[in-house]
């Protein structure tokens, strides 16, 4: 395959140098020189997406290491009648399928397959940096032109969002780029998202949120955050947060298991060290798995912890993970061993229930 | 075929090798205008026969007092190679928006509004002064 190719190149190289043309040969040569070796075309969501070595002890890994991302998918499980729970919209008649045993089962496994689709993880990235704020011109003469500012949007087609020039021209007469809120809101309005508002609503407040939050609709606010806001905006992160420590104080982490959004709350316990009723839960969900996967997320996050070392010195799985971070690095180390104590206990039980 | 569009459609294939402006186009409605910025045949009435809108225009500041306009760079950057000529209005916005150099009446308007303000500022001061003598 390697020689045809080789070939190929090779007479594609001689078609374009004796046509003679020198644009056709000028971008012969750029495409060779600007594609990388071994280009494949996909979706990245950023750079470090395609840094997949492994990390060293002194840098934690990133969201979107690919051993990071296969936890949190592990973790986050796929309920299906959870993801393609009733949704108020216009109803058809049902539609009846007669199907064997075989097509019913593959029929199951593709529905897994298009949950899995519907669970992708929004990106946790870090707050974006203010924008630039020197002034592009500053005009002195113009003081008092108008008595209103003025926005210039460049609606050139096919730019990306983050690529557009949006300048404003103050009363002063000082041409600056627009701030990210000016940028969202004419980005909005010129180039509407289907379900963002050009304002953000009023639910996003602090004092809202409380409301919403007691009625237990996490999953809905963050899916209305999602659509809403920028994913590095501060107002993502800050919502975001917001409902984590809920959860975290409230326990309840059943609310957000299932949806898209468990990744994020996993990360964010973990960075903060915050994993110990989120064991307790798994474990009393018999989700032993999970557990282990969650401490060696833990491990993979702190490398220079206690328990990191133990474990990867004596080379332990299963539940003595868990049990090496409860005696080493948790908060709460006694509830999380007796939790493990009563898993063990019931796995015993139904072990002789199952053989008597 | 009637006859009117007959003699529309010999004007539009008229037209095309005539000069073209770019230049403001009122819509909106009663007591609420708004501009599209378009490419049209420069003898065309105002909002007759627009070859390409490449952008808007909104007078009326929003609740943030900001004016908004939005262009099509790519699209304006072709017409102004062809020839087509911005009026007064638009290369005033277009200087303003830096995509253009300043046009010269700009810094012009900016002052006759300070002088204006500076003597309307003069004219209450001494009426404020007036006011306080003749209740001395």
């Amino acid at each position: 395959r390697s020689s045809t190719h080789f070939w190929q190149s090779k007479m594609a190289a001689s078609r374009t140098i004796l046509s003679g043309c020198r644009r056709c040969v000028r971008s012969w040569l750029d495409s060779r020189r600007l594609s990388p070796v071994g280009y494949r075309p996909g979706v990245r969501l950023c750079s470090s997406s395609s840094d997949s070595s492994p990390p060293t002890p002194t840098t934690p890994p990133d969201f979107f290491h690919p051993a990071v991302q296969s936890i949190l998918v592990q973790i986050t499980g796929v309920d299906v009648e959870r993801v393609f729970h009733h949704v108020k919209s216009k109803v058809d008649p049902p539609t009846y399928k007669l199907m064997t045993d075989e097509q019913l089962k593959k029929a199951y496994e593709e529905t897994v397959q298009r949950a899995g689709e519907r669970l992708q993880m929004p990106p946790v990235l870090a707050e974006r940096a203010p924008i630039d704020p020197t002034p592009i011109a500053e005009n002195p003469e113009l003081d008092q032109l108008d008595t209103a500012k003025f926005v210039f949007t460049d609606i050139s087609q096919d730019i990306p969002d983050r690529e557009r020039f949006i300048v404003v021209r103050d009363l002063n007469g000082v041409l600056r780029r627009a701030t990210w809120e000016e940028r969202d809101r004419l980005l909005q309005l010129y180039f509407p998202k289907e379900g963002r508002r050009i304002r953000p609503p009023p639910l996003f407040r602090d004092d809202h949120i409380n409301v919403v939050l007691e009625a237990d609709r996490h999953e809905d606010l963050l899916d209305l955050c999602c659509i809403q806001f920028e994913p590095d905006s501060a107002d993502f992160i800050r919502v975001h947060h917001r409902v984590y420590e809920d959860i975290f104080k409230e326990k309840k982490y059943g609310l957000l298991r299932s949806t898209r959004h468990f990744g994020g709350l996993a990360w964010y316990m973990t960075r903060n060290g915050k994993i110990d009723d989120l064991l307790v839960d798994m474990l009393q969900l018999d989700l032993a798995d999970d557990a282990v996967q969650l401490v060696r997320l833990f491990c993979m996050l702190h490398p220079n912890s206690q328990s990191a070392a133990q474990i990867v010195q004596n080379n332990l799985q299963g539940l003595d993970v868990v049990k090496t971070f409860a005696e080493c690095d948790a908060v709460k180390g006694g509830v999380v061993e007796l939790a493990i104590q009563a898993y063990q206990a019931a796995q015993t039980g139904t072990e002789q229930a199952d053989t008597s | 075929m009637q006859l009117t569009t007959v003699l529309l459609g010999w004007r539009a294939y008229q037209r095309r090798g005539g000069p073209k402006s770019i230049r403001l186009s009122l819509r909106g409605c009663t007591n609420r205008p708004f501009f599209h910025i378009v490419i049209a045949p420069t003898p065309a009435g105002r909002d007759k026969e627009v070859m390409e809108q490449v952008g808007t225009y909104d007078p009326m500041p929003n609740d943030f007092n900001e004016k908004l306009v939005s262009l099509n760079y790519e699209r304006l950057k072709y017409w102004l190679a062809v020839g087509a000529t911005p009026t007064k209005h638009v290369a005033q916005l277009l200087g303003l928006a830096g995509f253009l150099p300043l046009h010269p009446m700009s810094p012009i308007r900016a002052q006759r509004n300070r002088r204006k303000a500076e003597e309307a500022a003069q004219k209450a001061a001494q009426e404020g002064e007036e006011s306080n003598t003749e209740g001395v």
